[in-house]
């Protein structure tokens, strides 16, 4: 096994080093025309996946601030996955969303508009789709919930 | 955190540890970290000793690796001596995690599976 983490290691290091033959740091990504509901990609932990419509259960964001930008709850650097602007793009929230939530804001874009990250590269989505912000579980935050909920 | 009348408190995300585990993580033996009765505490001290140097001199068994092509990135499932499981993943910003998966995920597919919270869309690329 030390070999595969050190395979793993080695490979990171490659793509750090930006000599990787297709993977480079902060390297932008876009979807395409062609992309359809139930396309999607990761920004980090952050999933965006092309939906048809709406989810139930979501409520319109009225008169979105600046902080709205920010599709990730959270005050870590992890978290910074923001909407490079509000123009053109229609906000809808799950009625509870929190950092334990698996799903997060749908946006409905009339708009081309990207996602930027401080680390990871930025995500343009079109003008006419609409997507929906899904997180990466984590197994060690449900763990702790499951040891306090025990005490 | 240090009184003047000499006492002090170590903690991390409001646990309380040790000196070593702050001041020198990577000073711990296998055998510290793996007769840590404390759950919190035994998580922060892999945390801060580095989970692929763990993995490596536990003595985790690999169960599954991949190389993602769609990612681009390397992958293995590990699962360590107390049965917990790490999903080992290169990311395209160059950095390596170890993403914690459940006792019953047998490949790497399955645990992008569970992290993706059950509901797999088609990923065409990760940033």
């Amino acid at each position: 096994m030390q070999a595969t983490i050190e395979r793993i290691e080695k490979h990171a290091k490659i793509i750090q080093s930006g000599e990787h033959e297709s993977v480079r740091p902060g390297q932008p990504w876009e979807f395409s025309a062609a992309c359809e509901p139930g396309d999607g990609c990761w920004q980090g932990d952050l999933g965006i996946e092309i939906v048809e419509a709406v989810p139930a259960g979501y409520v319109e964001v009225v008169n979105p601030t600046e902080d709205d930008r920010q599709l990730v709850p959270g005050n870590t650097e992890g978290s910074k996955h923001c909407l490079d602007s509000l123009s053109g793009v229609k906000m809808y929230r799950p009625e509870e969303w929190d950092e334990e939530s698996l799903r997060g804001p749908c946006l409905v874009l009339t708009e081309e508009r990207k996602v930027l990250h401080p680390t990871h590269g930025p995500v343009t989505v079109p003008a006419g789709l609409t997507i929906l912000c899904r997180y990466q579980r984590e197994w060690d935050k449900e763990l702790v919930k499951e040891r306090r909920t025990r005490d | 955190m240090e009184f003047r009348s000499g006492w002090g408190l170590w903690t991390i995300e409001g646990i309380p540890v040790d000196e070593q585990i702050v001041m020198k993580p990577e000073t711990q033996t296998i055998e510290q970290i793996d007769k840590e009765q404390n759950q919190d505490v035994r998580a922060i001290r892999i945390n801060r000793f580095g989970w692929p140097r763990y993995i490596k001199e536990s003595g985790a068994v690999c169960r599954d690796e991949r190389k993602n092509e769609i990612e681009g990135t390397l992958e293995a499932l590990f699962r360590c001596r107390d049965g917990s499981q790490r999903l080992v993943v290169t990311c395209p910003t160059g950095r390596v995690f170890a993403l914690g998966v459940p006792g019953e995920v047998k490949t790497c597919e399955q645990s992008q599976h569970w992290l993706a919270g059950g509901k797999n869309f088609r990923v065409l690329a990760r940033t």
